[in-house]
């Protein structure tokens, strides 16, 4: 699952390869100039003709709605535990914890 | 808030995958996939039955060795603007993400997206800061890489794809295994390897002071200040202990 959201910040670009486009201001854009937009402002067919300079403001395009790293505890037996990487299957830790110790470093990696 | 690394990998041995050539070449990819991975025909995630060797071990990847795939145990990345590329592919990818890109500082845990921020040690800017909750950026994500894997009790490391020069992939100067990390549409160019190449000397010594072994696994690896050895001789060495 995804959610679009809108931002107001500004972001610079810089225009890459050939060919000129006007921004929806009304201002041209000429091969390698610096600019700053806000994101809805660059008309969608040239979008791939740009790089940006600055993170682009967080919440502009899809936005991860887990993107955590996958940890859990496991139980090893007499009292241990791992916390495992669930999609390798290989253990964060390379010394097993106790379970106290295995809840604090899931909370720590997550 | 900054991310404290907790020392997980204490007394163990962790490789670092950084994105020279070598790193394909000295696990036995051959040729023409390193050319479809570097022309973008095929996915990095192609190399990773040539490294089985370590997919059992601890293993931090730089940019994008994430790509390679999930036995990678955790990733570093410094460029904001590499993440920007790379923000979705990362949803996906189950490991640990650590960065010292600026847009995390102080980022609530539910924005952070997962990601584990560490702040340049403005005080510490080569070397191995000891500081956990920092990285000695050394001007290039490699080597504050091996910031990370001291931060994560590692006593010994092992560099692949330390290359800090270009090499011929097919009679074309390529830089990394991956490719270039401009756009296909953009203008190629080479990494600044001068100025990376300047913190390294002072990673040696902080790593000698912190009893701490470094092995670069590329013999011809542009980098002087670290033991370069054959990935063969270290495999084999591990083997047997």
């Amino acid at each position: 699952m995804v959610e679009r959201t809108k931002t107001k910040e500004k972001v610079r670009y810089r225009k890459i390869g050939g060919g000129t486009f006007r921004l929806r201001n009304g201002k041209i854009i000429k091969p390698n100039q610096i600019f700053t937009a806000e994101p809805h402002e660059i008309p969608e067919a040239f979008k791939d003709t740009l790089v940006a300079l600055d993170p682009a403001p967080e919440e502009e395009g899809p936005k991860p709605s887990s993107n955590k790293p996958r940890f859990e505890v496991q139980f090893k037996g007499g009292g241990w535990y791992d916390v495992v990487n669930t999609e390798s299957g290989k253990p964060a830790n390379s010394k097993s914890l106790r379970a106290e110790e295995a809840q604090k470093l899931l909370e720590e990696l997550t | 808030m900054n991310w404290r690394v907790p020392r997980i990998w204490e007394g163990q041995t962790c490789w670092i995958l950084a994105g020279g050539l070598s790193a394909p070449r000295q696990f036995g990819v051959p040729e023409e996939v390193i050319q479809k991975v570097v022309e973008r025909k095929e996915k990095p995630s192609i190399y990773s039955q040539y490294f089985s060797p370590i997919h059992n071990e601890y293993v931090i990847g730089v940019n994008n060795a994430y790509m390679i795939g999930v036995w990678i145990d955790a990733l570093f990345f410094g460029d904001c603007a590499w993440y920007l590329v790379h923000r979705n592919k990362l949803i996906d990818w189950p490991g640990i993400k650590v960065t010292c890109c600026s847009r995390f500082q102080n980022k609530p845990k539910n924005k952070a997206e997962g990601i584990k921020f560490l702040d340049k040690d403005s005080k510490k800017r080569q070397g191995l800061t000891t500081d956990p909750t920092k990285i000695s950026w050394n001007a290039n994500s490699g080597a504050a890489a091996i910031s990370l894997a001291v931060h994560f009790g590692v006593k010994r490391i092992r560099l692949l794809g330390f290359d800090m020069k270009t090499e011929k992939v097919q009679d074309k100067s390529v830089t990394h295994w991956h490719g270039s990390h401009q756009q296909p549409n953009e203008k190629q160019k080479t990494p600044p390897f001068k100025r990376h190449l300047r913190g390294f000397p002072v990673i040696a010594r902080d790593a000698k002071e912190l009893g701490v072994e470094i092995l670069n696994m590329n013999p011809d690896s542009a980098i002087p200040d670290f033991k370069k050895v054959s990935l063969k001789g270290v495999l084999d060495c591990q083997t047997v202990e």
